[in-house]
C-alpha cells in the first residue's frame, strides 16, 4: 500500500520535500512510517520527536494502523496566532 | 438558545471563504456585522505582527497552514465554543501568506449576552488555535531573508 506524507514548516525545510508517496507493507502502522522516516532522514529525528501526527485531517495519538491512500501529515510544533 | 452565527455560516450568502485568508483582515467588517440587541457584550482579540521575534527585528511573518485540517479544526472549535457558552455571533479569521509588521494576523470576535462568557469564549478560541491548529509562521528579517526563526520553533516543547 502507499500513503501520502505531507510535511510543513521546518520539517519540510529539513526533509527538502513537502509531499512524498511512501510505499509501506500492508498493515503498517504510523509507528512503522515514523521509523522509516527516521532511518531515511536522520537529521529530523529530534523534530519528529516533538511533532504530532494527523491522518486524514485529524490528530491521532499512539500507534495507529494506516491504510492505502491515507494522507498522513507530520505536524511540527504549531505557531499560528 | 439562540443559534450563533459565524463567518462560515455567512459564507453561503456573501461568498467569502473559510477561516483562513490570504487577503488583509478587515476588522471593520466584524464591527459592521449584525447587531444583536440580546448581546450585551462584544469581545474581540486582534493579533498583530510584532516588530521583533525572539529578540531580533523582523519585517514580516509568513504564515502557512495545512489548510483542510486547519479549516475543519476551526469550524469544530467554534462549535465547541458555541456549545459551551451562549454565543450569538463568532468570527474567526487567520491570515496566510506574508503579513507585514503592524498588520493583523488573526481576528477572533465573540458576541454574547454577558462579558464573562464573551471573554472566556474569545480566550478559549485564540488559545486553542495557537496551541492546536496546524498553522506555522516564519519570520522575515529586516533584510528580507528568513532568520533563525526555525530555531525558535524548535525550542518549543
Amino acid at each position: 500500500m502507499t500513503v501520502t506524507v505531507l510535511c510543513f514548516a521546518q520539517l519540510r525545510d529539513r526533509i527538502g520535500d513537502s509531499e512524498m508517496a511512501v510505499p509501506l507493507p500492508n498493515g503498517a502502522s504510523s509507528g512503522d512510517l515514523l521509523g522509516m522516516l527516521k532511518d531515511r532522514h536522520p537529521q529530523v529525528e529530534p523534530l519528529l520527536a516533538v511533532s504530532r501526527l494527523a491522518v486524514n485531517c485529524a490528530y491521532v495519538s499512539g500507534d495507529v494502523e494506516l491504510h492505502d491512500g491515507d494522507e498522513v501529515v507530520i505536524i511540527p510544533p504549531v505557531s499560528g496566532g | 438558545m439562540k443559534q450563533a452565527t459565524s463567518n462560515k455560516q455567512q459564507a453561503t450568502s456573501n461568498n467569502t471563504v473559510g477561516y483562513l485568508s490570504r487577503e488583509p483582515i478587515d476588522v471593520s467588517q466584524w464591527h459592521r456585522g449584525t447587531v444583536d440587541v440580546y448581546s450585551g457584550a462584544s469581545v474581540e482579540f486582534v493579533g498583530i505582527v510584532r516588530a521583533d521575534e525572539d529578540g531580533r527585528p523582523i519585517s514580516a511573518l509568513d504564515y502557512e497552514a495545512y489548510e483542510p485540517m486547519a479549516e475543519r479544526m476551526m469550524a469544530r472549535l467554534i462549535e465547541q465554543a458555541t456549545q459551551r457558552w451562549p454565543l450569538h455571533r463568532v468570527e474567526v479569521r487567520h491570515r496566510l501568506g506574508r503579513v507585514a509588521v503592524g498588520d493583523i494576523a488573526v481576528l477572533i470576535g465573540v458576541q454574547a449576552p454577558h462579558r464573562a462568557e464573551a471573554f472566556e469564549a474569545c480566550r478559549f478560541l485564540i488559545e486553542t488555535i495557537k496551541q492546536d491548529v496546524p498553522i506555522w509562521k516564519t519570520a522575515i528579517g529586516t533584510d528580507g531573508t528568513t532568520p533563525k526563526v526555525r530555531d525558535a520553533a524548535d525550542r518549543q516543547p
